[in-house]
């Protein structure tokens, strides 16, 4: 089958012009001019914005500590598993719950009524459960993550029209043909909303339980700093976190982009 | 109780054949909803027959039985002698009035779609999809996507899709429906023009009175009750041209039919086309 995606015209296609990318440096030098006046003398206090020459001395350093890196990696499969496990177990559950009215009716309120319980109530018996290494983490993040992929795969095979599928039986598909051919793809663009949700979402909430209780990870050494007062280090480290977590939506960005091609091309008519 | 027949039709001629169907649907409340009743009509091979009727009287409930999409709570369907169970493609196909192509597929893909449920080889079926899409003209357009197409190119997509499985049988669900009235005509005589060529059977389900007539060696008056309330028979070898429509048979034709409608509705009639 035909995989060629011609170029779309919809938002998650469009790549950024000079224009953009102009205005966008544009932006974060406004910030760094901002941000060095108000750190400057008769400024904002250095606990609240550390000065930038604090913040890139104390980022240097982190940087050259070898532990820096092992707590970066750390992080990073903490995040990465929990991203796989709630991808995986969050598409299972949301297409198990689709395939009929009656599941969807006793089982997607209990989804959407996960969304509403403060979780982090629960880390301390995650921490007894599994203990204080990176487990635990996985094991909350992943818990938390599940929930927005399986109402969005949930949401993306109910809403699939009736006269696709009966396209599909009128042609001769049969039951798995319909899954993978008809469903699955009509459904993709809801599921990839749920991946970018789920990602953002397993970030988040790694990053939480490390500052909650960890003896490693970047969330950890976050938290250390800032229990310190160290205000540049707990700066630097911020900007060494938005780096991970840039790198990983930009992974996943590029995955999806291909996928919302087809999101694209749905609306479009002449 | 109507029964309609091809005047030409003899038990090895027969393509399609409904004895005494009827369709009852469950609705809510546990009622029950009687779409179609005691049908009784036989499709001669190579026939063009039209079925009209008032929105809801059960037309597009009985292309779906003639297809195997939809299973008869009475009676029984058969093709070619056989008891319809299910669907099958490559005995009748169908055109549905939404399209429906499959947007993340190539035009050439979605001609291809039934060929690739069947397992055939990529290089075969898109020779296939190719040969139909060149028999409407769109060949052009093999390597686009449904969202960069007109609503009537895209309805001649499906129109080859159906081609595609070889089907002895064609039925068209209200095809130009979702289109306005220059395209519908437009594009209707070139399709009149495909369909007559390729000799199959063809079943339409339409509100048009002027296309039944128009496409149709029979037209087929559905009421309200879900029952064969008329036929009309059709004179004139197929493929017509546009001067047919201004011949005193297909006044007349069309004069009794808008008048059956009318009385079907009553005074507050809504009739397409007019």
């Amino acid at each position: 089958m035909s995989r060629r995606w011609p170029k779309a015209h919809g938002s998650a296609s469009r790549r950024p012009t000079l224009t953009t990318w102009v205005l966008r440096l544009g932006l974060a030098i406004i910030l760094a001019v901002g941000w060095f006046l108000a750190a400057g003398p008769g400024g904002v206090s250095p606990l609240i914005l550390p000065a930038f020459p604090d913040v890139f001395r104390e980022l240097g350093e982190i940087l050259a500590d070898p532990t820096t890196w092992q707590d970066a990696r750390v992080t990073a499969i903490e995040i990465l598993i929990a991203i796989a496990i709630s991808m995986l177990a969050g598409f299972a559950i949301g297409g198990w719950i689709a395939r009929t009215p009656r599941r969807t009716r006793i089982f997607e309120p209990i989804l959407f009524w996960n969304y509403v319980i403060p979780h982090v109530l629960f880390y301390p018996l995650l921490v007894l459960w599994v203990g204080v290494d990176m487990w635990s983490k996985v094991a909350y993040s992943a818990w938390i993550g599940v929930v927005p992929m399986a109402i969005a795969t949930a949401g993306g095979f109910r809403a699939v029209a009736h006269s696709q599928i009966r396209l599909g039986i009128a042609f001769g598909a049969s039951r798995s043909q319909i899954d993978r051919q008809i469903k699955l793809r009509a459904a993709l663009p809801m599921v990839a909303s749920g991946m970018r949700i789920t990602v953002s979402t397993c970030v988040v909430t790694v990053l939480v339980a490390e500052m909650l209780a960890s003896t490693h990870g970047l969330g950890f050494e976050l938290k250390r700093n800032i229990s310190l007062y160290n205000s540049a280090g707990a700066m630097a480290l911020m900007l060494i976190l938005l780096t991970l977590v840039g790198l990983i939506n930009f992974g996943v960005s590029a995955a999806l982009r291909m996928i919302n091609h087809g999101a694209d091309l749905q609306g479009r008519q002449l | 109780m109507l029964h309609s027949s091809s005047s030409s039709s003899t038990g090895n001629d027969i393509a399609i054949e409904m004895e005494d169907v009827g369709v009852v649907y469950q609705a809510a409340q546990r009622a029950e909803v009687a779409a179609v009743k005691g049908l009784n009509l036989t499709v001669a091979h190579g026939e063009f027959v039209a079925i009209i009727g008032p929105s809801g009287c059960g037309k597009s409930t009985t292309l779906h039985c003639m297809g195997g999409l939809q299973k008869a709570t009475a009676g029984r369907v058969l093709s070619g002698g056989v008891v319809v169970e299910g669907p099958d493609a490559t005995r009748a196909a169908f055109v549905f009035q939404d399209y429906t192509l499959l947007p993340w597929l190539s035009i050439i893909d979605n001609v291809a779609l039934g060929l690739n449920f069947r397992g055939e080889p990529k290089s075969a079926r898109r020779k296939v999809a190719q040969h139909q899409l060149e028999s409407v003209r769109l060949d052009h357009v093999a390597d686009r996507f449904p969202g960069e197409l007109s609503g009537g190119m895209q309805q001649r997509v499906a129109v080859a899709r159906a081609l595609a499985m070889d089907p002895s049988i064609l039925l068209l669900d209200e095809p130009f429906g979702a289109l306005d009235e220059q395209t519908r005509r437009t594009i209707g005589l070139e399709m009149a023009r495909v369909l007559t060529e390729t000799g199959k059977t063809v079943v339409l389900v339409t509100h048009s009175i002027d296309e039944a007539l128009f496409w149709a060696d029979r037209v087929l008056l559905m009421n309200s009750d879900g029952e064969l309330a008329d036929v009309i028979e059709v004179e004139g070898e197929r493929p017509r041209s546009l001067d047919f429509m201004t011949t005193p048979e297909f006044g007349e034709a069309r004069a009794r039919i808008f008048e059956w409608l009318v009385k079907q509705h009553g005074d507050s009639a809504v009739i397409a086309d007019e």
